[in-house]
């Protein structure tokens, strides 16, 4: 978990320097995003090159982000397990190595995508882009409440963890798998009542500064004509990029 | 390998256009249901509690539990939280942590976003739901709460094979059926966990949980528990089957079309951007998502203006 | 004679499981007062506070600046209250000090601009305009209990209720508190087991025993009179 938290701090950091891709709009940036890879999902492996144009366009991402390129490029790397994996079971089962050479390119820099626009929008922003782009006020705050609340409750995990460790230290050399159970489920019912209360805290917090089940949110600032141009210049390049990419040689 | 097939998050450019299309197309407005519902039903003290409970089953999932052979695992969570807090509200916590994961640690992809929430938000949260539901006012409750939890993980897992296998992706019997072992063992567990956390939260405060408890119309129930296990069951089954899937998603039309092999280059150039077969199902699907994401920004705010007049 | 800030009168409540929390509370309170309310743990400080925002709803008269608390009054009551809670982490659940502070002018129906105005203004005012755009997990406890505390200021509340506002706070972070409470002109009522804290901001205490006042005065005397300090 400490290596997962560092994970989303360094992310944080990434987000907080500045850049025109920094500059941008959240909403222009997901839809970017999701512009790109729908580009990456329909290109075809036609022929070992067919990624080439799309990631050139990525890198064009990460150098105009001004991102660390071979930490992202590293930190992507989590994800291939998974289609190499599949990738393998099915080449082993019909020979198509365009096929599975494909799933792991494409999951790869679809990867890396997220990654570039988590690396240039914080959090928050993104949250609130979300909403601007019609997702529903109650998904956005139990997000933002989630992310509120994350590293207070796993910290609070992690304490009790360390607490039961110290307490039976040798009192039980042999301790039993049920007693174990029984520790483990104890600890989450607690936990889980912890976060029960701790919620019942927040939603008394909110009712006392006026709440009354409806949440305002701010509206959403004016959708520039700097985002529209960003979002246009991404959504040519994707489709530039695509046609390079399925050009049979 | 082991991780991640316990928690099935499939990543971007894995599935074929069609199959994340119509997912997202299905599980966009399950998951707008699920909050209308919510809206509905619960008092506005929720929303804190969806978020906190989301970073609960964050925490959970840290907590080991020791299967012997010198491993262990842990909770997944959508049936506890079906159970405790009400499958609708169980949906909207998994959908947040499910775009958390895919955001922050490229836990699953974004266009597959919606393949992750059908099959763990929608389908393993009902899964969860029903047999505890079914059983929870007889004698077989524990019984109803082991099912859940074991439910709830192989439906999940066997929709997600279900979709590779329809985005292409082969599998030989033998690995459907390691699979399989893998789910079956993780199904175990999670039934198993789901069944000690949740007698020990009703030790220490049985006000924390707030489903409906009341009895459901029990034949539905059944009809609905019947049809998932025959689900879970078929899909295993048919996938184990060499080329059953392939001759299915060539009759219903959703199988993808790009698996051209390097070895035979083609003599000629073409551009197939907008020509070839699986471009127009995939500009169809797009356009699909587009009109569904309309409908439901419409229909959201036709409900809230309702709400507000 | 002027309108008590805060009036109560014969409050009574018990908790759902059976438990009696509060027996009788009279308890009166004037503009620009700074009232301490000691007791045990269980005593019903916490409990009668929670009354004071409507928060808990028992049998007997409570009003707020000569408003009876009402379903109709909730919502003025509720600005005219400004509690601090004992734990910040339940009070700043925002994504940043910024929208967690303009989140009680935003719900009470103000504009959304003038909510962030009016919260930079208070921001500016009791000295972190810096943390504006931080996160609350990242906040020092003091910081934290500042920000807390700009969220209420915002809504121009007429009085202030602390839950154990020294709690988390290493005793700089006391010490400055204790300053800013000084200087703050509203009505403050303080619920504290830190009695040095107590005596330096408070002009009168309030003793809490068993859901009922048993006693008050000066600090100093009802400190002696209950034998409430460290030897």
């Amino acid at each position: 978990m400490r290596d997962r938290a560092g994970k989303s701090l360094r992310l944080e950091e990434w987000a907080r320097r500045d850049s025109i891709l920094h500059r941008r709009d959240a909403r222009g940036k997901i839809l970017a995003a999701v512009v790109f890879l729908i580009g990456v999902s329909t290109t075809p492996p036609s022929s070992p090159f067919a990624f080439l144009p799309v990631a050139v366009v990525l890198a064009c991402g990460l150098l105009i982000g001004r991102l660390p390129a071979g930490e992202i490029l590293l930190r992507g790397l989590v994800i291939v397990p998974f289609p190499l994996f599949f990738g393998l079971v099915s080449w082993l089962e019909n020979g198509n190595a365009g096929f599975a050479s494909a799933l792991v390119t494409r999951s790869y820099i679809s990867a890396l995508t997220v990654l570039l626009l988590m690396g240039v929008t914080p959090l928050p922003d993104l949250l609130r882009g979300l909403r601007g782009l019609g997702v529903p006020a109650v998904l956005v705050m139990v997000l933002q409440s989630l992310v509120r609340y994350l590293q207070l409750i796993v910290d609070h995990a992690m304490r009790m963890r360390r607490a039961a460790s110290c307490r039976d230290a040798g009192v039980f050399p042999r301790r039993s798998r049920q007693s174990l159970w029984r520790r483990a489920s104890g600890a989450l019912a607690v936990l889980f009542g912890r976060s029960y209360l701790r919620a019942q805290g927040v939603h008394r917090a909110m009712v006392a500064r006026g709440f009354q089940g409806d949440f305002v949110s701010p509206r959403p600032a004016t959708f520039a004509a700097a985002d529209w141009l960003f979002l246009a210049v991404v959504s040519t390049a994707v489709v530039l990029a695509r046609i390079a990419g399925s050009v049979r040689t | 390998m082991g991780g991640k097939m316990k928690s099935m998050h499939i990543p971007d450019g894995i599935l074929s256009v069609p199959v994340w299309a119509s997912l997202n197309a299905a599980a966009i407005p399950g998951v707008g249901l699920a909050i209308h519902r919510a809206k509905k039903g619960i008092s506005e003290g929720q929303v804190p509690l969806l978020g906190v409970m989301g970073a609960f089953v964050f925490a959970a999932q840290r907590m080991n539990f020791p299967v012997g052979f010198g491993t262990s695992g842990h909770l997944l969570g959508g049936a506890l939280l079906a159970m405790t807090l009400g499958p609708g509200s169980a949906t909207i916590i998994l959908t947040s942590i499910l775009i958390l994961q895919a955001l922050l640690f490229q836990d699953g992809g974004l266009l597959a976003l919606g393949a992750n929430t059908a099959n763990m938000a929608l389908i393993g949260v009902w899964a969860g739901y029903l047999p505890f539901r079914l059983l929870s006012n007889s004698n077989l409750r524990t019984l109803g709460v082991f099912a859940g939890g074991l439910l709830s993980v192989l439906a999940s897992a066997a929709a997600a094979i279900l979709e590779l296998r329809l985005s292409g992706v082969a599998m030989s019997p033998a690995v459907i059926g390691i699979s399989s072992g893998v789910f079956l063992v993780t199904a175990i567990m999670e039934g198993l966990i789901t069944v000690a956390v949740l007698q020990a939260v009703e030790r220490l405060n049985p006000g924390w949980l707030q489903a409906p408890r009341g009895v459901p119309g029990r034949s539905a129930g059944l009809l609905v528990t019947a049809a998932l296990l025959m689900m879970v069951a078929g899909v295993l089954y048919i996938s184990a089957l060499p080329d059953g899937f392939e001759s299915l998603a060539a009759k219903i039309g959703v199988a993808s079309r790009d698996q051209i092999v390097w070895a035979a280059p083609m003599p000629d150039y073409e551009i197939p951007f907008l020509a070839g077969d699986w471009s127009r199902k995939a500009f169809a699907g797009l356009g699909g998502l587009v009109v569904i994401y309309g409908i439901c920004l419409t229909v959201g705010r036709l409900l809230v203006r309702q709400r507000s007049a | 004679m002027s309108i008590p800030v805060i009036d109560v009168r014969g409050l009574q409540f018990t908790y759902p499981d059976g438990t009696p929390a509060l027996r009788g509370v009279d308890f009166q309170m004037m503009a620009g007062e700074c009232v301490a309310l000691l007791g045990a743990n269980g005593s019903g400080k916490t409990t009668f506070l929670l009354h004071l925002a409507g928060l808990l709803r028992g049998e007997g008269d409570v009003r707020i600046c000569g408003l009876p608390l009402s379903d109709d009054t909730l919502p003025e009551v509720r600005r005219s209250v400004g509690f601090v809670f004992q734990d910040s982490d339940d009070q700043l659940f925002m994504p940043t000090v910024l929208e967690d502070v303009a989140f009680g002018p935003m719900h009470q129906g103000v504009r959304v601009e003038e909510s962030m105005r009016r919260a930079r203004e208070i921001l500016v005012t009791l000295g972190i305009s810096r943390l504006e755009s931080r996160a609350p997990y990242h906040l020092s406890a003091g910081e934290k209990k500042r920000a807390a505390l700009a969220g209420v200021l915002v809504m121009k509340p007429d009085v202030l209720v602390f839950d154990e506002p020294t709690t988390f706070l290493d005793p700089p972070a006391q010490n400055e508190l204790a300053k800013l409470l000084l200087e703050l002109p509203q009505a403050k009522l303080i619920a504290t087991h830190d009695i040095y804290f107590a005596r330096r901001v408070a002009n009168r205490a309030v003793f809490f025993a068993g859901g009922q006042i048993a006693g008050e005065g000066p600090v100093e005397a009802v400190a002696d009179r209950f034998h409430w300090r460290l030897d």
